[in-house]
């Protein structure tokens, strides 16, 4: 059976919504147990160059990633806020593409736009869940402001 | 060329890694880099590489801080926690940095598995420093794989003013510090592997790019910690603030990993170039 369309945009909605409110464990239930987590610079998927900004190919590295962030990196103290459009869905996978954009406030109130792009991923269907076994981030704003700390 | 305007450059390869400048009267490449840059050039391209992919990171400060940043020893184990987190890059290995005659350059350099886990919780505890190291999930995101004879697992080859040659672990880059006026550097990197790696060594070097780059798990608070030094020193132009570090007096190479000493050589030769250099200036 193919998940339907509310199914997939409530997943996305709260994909957004729990980075933003830095709950990173609820982040990490939404992906699959066997699952990929890529960030790549739009220069290099235009390319056919495998590098990426963040690589996660296994559950354990994402949460690897997650635990260096709490307990290890600094970074700038700032607000994340998505703000994801309109889901392509394609039943083959079951599979979609969206576009996205996350703006960083800082603690003076000031926003930018920190990052924009495309979300390809690919999903499970696990009993009543729906599960990210694949996310591909094309990052169209491939030259970085200051760092990438928290996950797009 | 002239009908349009454009500048030739004059260029000089070492080994398939192209430099250019735009000085007329600039000594051969050879000469400049020196033997010690020389021979790190020719051991990280030894074998024909294959690029991996670039990164790009915007950092709202002077290039001059990323300059320094490459040379600064004191740094990667107190601003790069995830380091000292899991246990991975200590000050307690056996390490050092090596410059050229001028010490214009730098080699920032580490041997794995060169101190114990034992004397390494004891030194950073008795500078109460954090010695809890915690372990990864995925282990193979630090393992290091030795590719050549020598024992090298960190070396970050800075030269001057603009490059810099970067092994971490098993991860190869070249960081081009990219200028945007002032208040503005791009660090533009170019994630390198080599045409002979196996699929397997390849996925390995793709899974440690997530240590470096503007994400990078050791690398990335370089941003944040340059655009702090750059808006604390901006407000009071004609004042100074000098941290001492290493102290003074002579520059030259070491053999133990705590110290700045390179990012005095780079200023001495800076100030020699631009004509600023104070009486008594130590080369």
């Amino acid at each position: 059976m193919n998940p339907d369309r509310a199914a997939i945009c409530d997943l996305l909605a709260e994909y957004g919504a729990l980075i933003d409110m830095a709950k990173f464990d609820e982040w990490l239930g939404l992906f699959a147990e066997e699952c990929r987590y890529q960030i790549v610079p739009r220069e290099n998927f235009d390319r056919g160059l495998p590098a990426a900004l963040v690589f996660c190919d296994s559950r354990a590295m994402l949460e690897d990633r997650i635990r260096a962030l709490r307990e290890a990196n600094k970074y700038n103290i700032h607000t994340d806020r998505h703000v994801i459009g309109l889901p392509r869905i394609s039943e083959d996978g079951p599979a979609l593409e969206a576009p996205f954009a996350v703006f960083q406030t800082d603690q003076e109130g000031e926003t930018r736009l920190f990052a924009t792009g495309l979300y390809r991923d690919r999903l499970e269907i696990s009993g009543r869940d729906l599960k990210i076994r694949d996310k591909l981030i094309l990052l169209d704003t491939f030259a970085v402001p200051t760092l990438l700390a928290t996950p797009l | 060329m002239s009908r349009h305007g454009l500048r030739p450059l004059r260029v000089g390869i070492i080994d398939g890694a192209v430099f250019g400048t735009l000085a007329e009267d600039a000594e051969p490449l050879e000469d400049y880099l020196g033997p010690p840059i020389l021979a790190q050039l020719r051991r990280l391209f030894d074998r024909p590489v294959r690029v991996l992919g670039y990164n790009r990171q915007r950092i709202r400060g002077n290039w001059k801080l990323y300059a320094e940043n490459t040379r600064d020893n004191y740094h990667a184990s107190l601003l790069h926690e995830f380091l000292v987190t899991f246990g991975l890059d200590r000050s307690t290995q056996t390490g050092g940095v090596k410059m050229d005659a001028r010490h214009r350059h730098n080699i920032t350099w580490a041997e794995a598995d060169s101190d114990t886990d034992e004397f390494a919780h004891q030194a950073y505890a008795g500078a109460g420093v954090r010695n809890d190291f915690l372990s990864l999930k995925e282990p193979s995101l630090v393992t290091f794989r030795p590719e050549r004879d020598d024992k090298l697992n960190l070396v970050v080859t800075s030269v001057f003013p603009s490059a810099v040659f970067v092994q971490i672990s098993n991860s190869l880059a070249v960081r081009q510090i990219r200028p945007r006026g002032v208040d503005e550097v791009e660090v533009f990197q170019t994630m390198l592997g080599y045409e002979d790696d196996p699929p397997e060594m390849t996925l390995h070097r793709l899974r440690q790019t997530n240590l470096v780059g503007p994400a990078g798990l050791v690398s990335m608070e370089d941003g944040e910690a340059i655009e702090i030094a750059h808006r604390a020193s901006g407000p009071d132009p004609d004042r100074a603030t000098i941290i001492e570090l290493g102290g003074g007096g002579v520059i030259s190479d070491r053999d133990y990993r705590v110290t700045d000493v390179p990012l005095r050589g780079f200023w001495s030769y800076y100030a020699e170039l631009l004509g600023i250099e104070p009486e008594g200036a130590v080369r």
